[in-house]
């Protein structure tokens, strides 16, 4: 069901903060770790792994995706209601 | 010279500080305290409190939400409601949304948004099949999207299922861009009239010539000649010419297509 979802930003330390309080974590090279202690893969091009930096932080209870236009856009239609005007 | 040692509120008070703040504001007041992990002994209470919030689904978390909302905007767009109509189920669909957002930037150019769009269709060539999935995006900035939209609507009304709807515009983002010409002020009937030959000789299914302002004229003119001198009729191609009025400025869509196909 779509639920109307704000879209925020958070600093680098409160996005790590976040992740780790759903067991996620960042290594040292700054790429997410998920709960099992892997890197995660982007969808979108799978041979690479999510940064901290460009990644997207979405409910449910945590997941953690590609920022990309494309997968934002994913998001919003698949998840999201759409609302009044924004931009 | 004393040292001050800062401490931070016991872990009491800051839950009840975060309590009733917002995520964002909870995770920016917990990080100001010092806390960075919520490993250390007594923060359990601060790490449930952080999932229940997240839990209320309410933000999602990106590197910029101006970008985001223009996206969430873009939802709304009267072609991209169309696509979502027409073919719900086409693999690539939310790059139409990244079309439409390079579109944005393109209309509120600045260094800013030149570079972000030169970003955004690097991340899309280096995907897998990055060639075509950069035509695509670049489909939504050009006024052939709604063009092609309209064919699309036509073949729905006349009864065509959804994925021969989503084949012929799979077609269409394959070859957009060598069977469309948008003609210029400077472009002449016989420049038009040429492309149009060309489009046969190559034996294209469907082939479109677009014309705005006075370019308009150009666009009429030519489809007078290549009816007159039977040049649609001999090959067997059909046309469908819609004028429109973008303000005050005329605007013409030629479409010519194979009775063949």
């Amino acid at each position: 069901m779509p639920k109307k979802i704000i879209f925020e930003e958070l600093g680098k330390e409160e996005r790590i903060l976040l992740l780790k309080a759903f067991d996620y974590d960042v290594d040292e090279e700054g790429f997410i770790i998920d709960p099992h202690g892997s890197r995660i893969p982007s969808k979108e091009m799978p041979s690479q792994f999510l940064r901290i930096e460009d990644s997207m932080l979405i409910p449910g209870s945590l997941e953690v995706a590609d920022a990309t236009p494309t997968a934002i856009a994913k998001f919003i239609r698949e998840k999201v209601e759409v609302a009044e005007s924004t931009c | 010279m004393k040292r001050w040692k800062w401490l931070s509120p016991p872990v009491e008070v800051i839950l009840e500080t975060i309590r009733t703040l917002p995520l964002k504001e909870a995770l920016a007041y917990l990080v100001a305290n010092g806390v960075k992990a919520f490993t250390v002994e007594g923060y359990a209470a601060l790490k449930k409190a952080i999932q229940d919030k997240q839990n209320e689904s309410q933000y999602a978390f990106v590197p910029n939400k101006n970008e985001a909302n223009c996206l969430l905007n873009f939802a709304r767009d009267p072609n991209y409601r169309e696509v979502l109509i027409l073919i719900p189920n086409y693999r690539y669909i939310d790059l139409i949304s990244t079309g439409l957002l390079i579109d944005w930037y393109h209309k509120h150019h600045s260094p800013a948004n030149r570079e972000r769009v030169t970003q955004i269709k690097l991340q899309i060539a280096n995907r897998p099949n990055g060639r075509k999935l950069l035509k695509l995006a670049d489909l939504p900035t050009t006024p052939f999207f709604s063009v092609i939209l309209r064919y699309l609507h036509q073949l729905k009304v006349t009864g065509y299922p959804r994925h021969f709807l989503e084949e012929e515009f799979e077609e269409f983002v394959e070859m957009w861009q060598q069977a469309s010409k948008m003609v210029q002020t400077e472009d002449t009937v016989d420049d038009v009239v040429s492309f149009c030959k060309k489009q046969i000789e190559q034996g294209s299914k469907t082939f479109f010539v677009l014309g705005m302002k006075t370019a308009s004229i150009i666009v009429e003119n030519a489809l007078k000649e290549l009816v007159s001198k039977k040049i649609l009729e001999r090959k067997n191609y059909d046309y469908l010419l819609t004028k429109s009025e973008i303000g005050n400025a005329p605007r013409i869509e030629l479409m010519i297509s194979s009775k063949n196909e």
